[in-house]
């Protein structure tokens, strides 16, 4: 099986120019938690996690303790928001250069991509750069786990 | 081109080096007296023997018997376990957390190395601003500061104290009763500074004071009996520093042989503590020392004792006074322990000559300790801090050290100038 018959062909996507607000509001509208970043061509540039987005209010101390488990209020961290400021930057300020995979990459292809990378959803392109789609961790991993059940009942 | 025009081009041309910061010290300075050895050997005014002749062992086994222990020490979580207090118990007041974590630096700095004192404490101050809702910058400032008074206090607090001890042979007590006197002013008057500078930052109310009483200082130890252990044993090797004179040990023996009863004592993984030494400014020293002990052998510094002592119409009370200011303002600029290894060459030099040094060898102590406040580069405690608060959103800048290092360094050093210069008796024994 390739990438292009498990992922999901309909894709959310955000603009370069388009703010780091908005990229929240599609967040939440849509329930997802990556956001590939095109241009006005569809070509994909970039990509937006919602970590890139949390680590705006998450406390810097967690990169300068290896361990927190003598905090048991984080107290006025707990309620941060990001300045206005912050918010009305284009997501080009925070977006990470695009990891994909091809349209016919294969499952476990992509999902190692998923794992050394750190994601949770990988786009998809096509051969002209275009975003075609997206997978999730879960798309790829029901259709490796489908296998499984398919070899087993052959056997 | 003579001798001491080379071995003066040489251990120059490093300090720019380490000045602009366009090579590591350590490499800098090992160049430098690579360089020195070479030129040495071809021109005949320096060899290989002599070199080595140069290097004070005696000043590298105190540092290295100290970084053992703290680096049994680092693991076990101690100096975490009393920041983390230091926040509880402040009750999220931002004066009290100031004076509890510069206070806790500073006698932490007066025994170990300051660098990692500010390196464990500082993370921890990042953690108890964010809780509470204030800015780390006035509290990060503060133990960088307070580290670098408290550390000029003692014998073991600061690397340049140490030259100098081996040097002039003073021991554990003579800081005591010299250095330490003078500091404490300088300490109070740092701390009444900082709160005044800091007036708007400790004025304003925390957003979650209560956030405090959710942090658990027990959890923060993490070896709990290790931890002990290191301790009795630094609180050993402290009463052996006091009873240095009568036991007529030197304070590198009294470091090697606290180092060797907590290694058996804690009995950690050896290769990992060996680790934590910070083998970098060993080798930093060593390579000054060789570097300067070149320069020492062309008679270039003997020349520039001789034209020292030609001075007239200085008074030694005034000329110690101005030597506190000079050191003070190289220290600021380059990094203090090149400046001493360099100036104490001369000091033996004028005593040499007949001058009674005793007293610049704590004008020397005290520009050097005090001098690294002035810019943000001064000394390494400060760029530790820097380049951690660096990493958060409200980074130390050159501008918002300088608002308070500036000022800081002006005053502790006039404090300490007019007690040198009040109290001059007291100091040339």
């Amino acid at each position: 099986m390739i990438i292009k018959q498990c992922m999901k062909q309909e894709v959310v996507s955000i603009q370069d120019e388009q703010s780091i607000a908005q990229s929240a509001h599609i967040m939440v509208e849509h329930h997802i938690g990556t956001l590939p970043v095109t241009d006005s061509r569809g070509i994909l540039i970039g990509l937006v996690q919602m970590r890139d987005l949390l680590d705006l209010v998450m406390p810097d101390f967690l990169g300068l303790v290896h361990d927190f488990d003598f905090v048991h209020d984080f107290g006025a961290v707990e309620t941060r928001l990001p300045s206005p400021e912050k918010l009305a930057k284009p997501v080009r300020t925070i977006m990470h250069s695009p990891i994909s995979v091809d349209e016919n990459c294969g499952l476990l292809r992509a999902m190692a991509i998923l794992y050394t990378n750190h994601l949770l959803d990988v786009p998809v392109i096509d051969q002209t750069g275009r975003l075609v789609g997206i997978a999730s961790r879960v798309d790829i991993g029901v259709a490796l786990l489908e296998n499984w059940e398919i070899a087993q009942k052959g056997s | 081109m003579s001798p001491g025009l080379v071995a003066g081009l040489i251990f120059s041309l490093s300090l720019l080096l380490i000045f602009t910061e366009k090579l590591n010290r350590t490499i800098s300075s090992f160049i430098g007296a690579v360089a020195m050895i070479g030129f040495g050997i071809l021109m005949g005014f320096y060899s290989e023997a002599e070199a080595i002749a140069a290097i004070d062992f005696e000043t590298l086994g105190l540092l290295f018997g100290m970084m053992v222990l703290v680096a049994l020490l680092e693991p076990t979580g101690f100096i975490q376990f009393l920041a983390v207090w230091a926040g509880r118990i402040s009750g999220g007041s931002s004066f009290r957390l100031l004076v509890l974590l510069g206070s806790i630096t500073t006698v932490l700095s007066m025994f170990l190395d300051n660098v990692t004192t500010v390196v464990l404490i500082a993370p921890v101050t990042v953690l108890i601003s964010e809780l509470v809702g204030v800015s780390a910058v006035p509290f990060l400032v503060a133990e960088a500061i307070l580290s670098n008074t408290g550390g000029t206090a003692t014998l073991v607090g600061d690397p340049p104290n140490v030259l100098i001890a081996s040097a002039a042979n003073l021991s554990f007590n003579d800081f005591l009763t010299h250095s330490l006197p003078a500091i404490a002013v300088a300490w109070v008057a740092s701390l009444l500074m900082l709160k005044y500078l800091y007036r708007d930052e400790m004025a304003k109310k925390p957003t979650s004071s209560q956030a405090v009483l959710g942090l658990d200082p027990k959890q923060a130890l993490e070896q709990p009996q290790a931890a002990r252990r290191v301790l009795i044993v630094l609180l050993g090797a402290l009463i052996l520093f006091l009873l240095q004179e009568p036991l007529h040990v030197t304070p590198s023996f009294i470091a090697f042989f606290a180092a060797a009863i907590a290694l058996v004592w804690v009995r950690p993984d050896v290769n990992l503590t060996l680790q934590r030494i910070e083998w970098s400014v060993l080798v930093f020293f060593a390579a000054l020392f060789v570097m300067v002990g070149g320069l020492e052998a062309t008679g270039v510094l003997h020349q520039f004792a001789t034209a020292l002592l030609k001075i007239n119409g200085v008074s030694d009370r005034l000329f110690g006074v101005l030597l506190i200011w000079v050191v003070a303002l190289l220290s600021a600029v380059v990094d203090n322990v090149p400046i001493t290894i360099a100036i104490i060459p001369i000091i033996l030099d004028l005593g040499g000559a007949g001058m009674n040094t005793a007293p610049l060898w704590w004008a020397l102590a005290f520009g050097a300790g005090l001098g690294g406040n002035g810019t943000i580069i001064g000394s390494t405690a400060t760029i530790v801090v820097v380049s951690l608060s660096e990493r958060t959103h409200t980074p130390i800048t050159s501008a918002s050290w300088s608002r308070v290092g500036i000022p800081v360094m002006l005053v502790t050093c006039g404090i300490v100038s007019a007690i040198f210069y009040l109290a001059y008796p007291l100091f040339t024994r």
